[in-house]
């Protein structure tokens, strides 16, 4: 992936403050550009880098991009087989609403597809108090929701996701061949709120890899485009770990907002199976250490 | 080795081989370095104007062909309590490829 950073900078020697940043990621044909501010910490404890990036706002509501609000309310039984069909392919299936059996027999269809996923909601009183949803997929994956229904939200509970082999997991769930990806492992794990037009992670928990992060997701549905809000925070940031941008036919389908602070960045990937990052914060790196294979680096910031 | 001010290292730089032109000692200067960082072999190209009211202009790129990664800077530094400060335009590119061990196999 080829990616470009442009910024104004200005350092007082124990800060930087970045001004007009433009992060260019991909290619011309299939670029993503994210612009915003962001400064630089000098610390004692070490530097950490931060940066509060989003994608140009949409210009015009035109019909093609026009996404209003849910026509009405999902039903917690919606919710829960959305997350079912999430969890078991992706492919959906008309079910009628209101009735809590189907869950079962939906569960019962993915898992003719190669992957299980079960529902067990309770219901009391109209509510649903408890609902499980746990998914074995391909890939060495597994999926689990555990929540409640609850006032601010149709569902509301902790998710849990291990993608042991995210390149099968996701040629799976895509339907198509299975291509490289930069990222091997996946976990992800955190406090789930999805109701109509919103869904939101919060004290996620991402390990790609070796690559730490936390913080919080938030996918918003009910503007001109869909809106992906990430903030999030680690001690490196792997630019090589990035996954390709998604294919479009509109470039810029999606707005995104991403605020990140790390302490370092590394931006080429490692040939060798040994992890030879640098610390973020410079401590001496002796060439013998490193293989002569090994072509990542971290940019002490 | 640069350090902090506080004394804390910042960053190594090892094996560094190359030179630097200067018509006075207030600039302007112009050099090239290279240098391991973190293992891999940089290279620094330089230039800076003529020192005035304690002010540089400096213009810097920084490359690593291993990584094809080079960031370029365009701008003034001056020295402040003993801090570098500088102000100007930061610009950094590379390409970043997929490690070819990764199996394909479903």
């Amino acid at each position: 992936m080829i990616w470009r950073a442009a910024a104004k900078v200005k350092s007082d020697g124990a800060r930087a403050a970045l001004d007009d940043i433009q992060l260019a990621l991909g290619n011309t044909e299939r670029q993503t550009i994210f612009t915003g501010s962001g400064d630089v910490d000098f610390g004692r404890a070490g530097p950490v880098a931060r940066a509060v990036l989003s994608t140009p706002p949409a210009r015009s509501r035109s019909a093609a991009h026009q996404r209003g609000p849910p026509s009405r309310p999902e039903t917690p039984e919606a919710t829960v087989r959305n997350l079912v069909d999430f969890a078991g392919g992706g492919q959906g299936q008309a079910l009628a609403d209101g009735r809590p059996g189907d869950l079962r027999r939906f569960a019962d269809v993915r898992r003719r597809r190669g992957a299980g996923a079960e529902a067990a909601p309770e219901r009391q009183r109209g509510r649903i108090l408890l609902a499980h949803v746990s998914a074995e997929l391909p890939g060495r994956s597994t999926a689990s929701f555990e929540g409640v229904e609850r006032s601010d939200a149709p569902l509301a509970g902790r998710l849990e996701l291990d993608a042991r082999d995210l390149a099968r997991l996701t040629a799976w769930y895509q339907g198509v061949a299975q291509r490289q990806h930069p990222i091997k492992r996946l976990r992800l794990t955190g406090d789930l709120r999805h109701g109509p037009g919103l869904t939101e992670i919060a004290d996620a928990s991402l390990v790609a890899d070796e690559m730490r992060l936390n913080g919080a997701i938030r996918l918003a549905t009910t503007g001109v485009r869909p809106k992906l809000s990430l903030t999030l925070a680690a001690e490196q940031l792997d630019i090589a770990k990035l996954p390709d941008l998604p294919e479009s036919d509109q470039p810029g389908a999606w707005d995104l907002d991403l605020s990140v602070a790390a302490k370092g960045v590394r931006y080429a990937p490692r040939r060798s199976g040994r992890d030879h990052a640098a610390p973020a914060q410079g401590r001496r790196v002796h060439a013998a250490r490193r293989s002569h294979r090994a072509r990542g680096w971290t940019a002490p910031i | 080795m640069l350090l902090r001010p506080d004394g804390g290292e910042v960053v190594a730089l090892e094996r560094i081989d190359g030179q630097v032109e200067a018509t006075s000692l207030l600039g302007p200067v112009r050099g090239s370095l290279a240098f391991d960082l973190a293992g891999d072999r940089r290279t620094l190209r330089f230039s800076t104007g003529k020192a005035e009211g304690g002010s540089l202009r400096l213009r810097a790129l920084l490359e690593n062909e291993v990584a094809a990664a080079r960031t370029d800077f365009d701008g003034s530094v001056r020295l402040v309590d003993g801090l570098l400060t500088g102000d100007g335009a930061l610009a950094a590119s590379g390409n970043v490829a997929i490690p070819l061990e990764r199996g394909t196999g479903m």
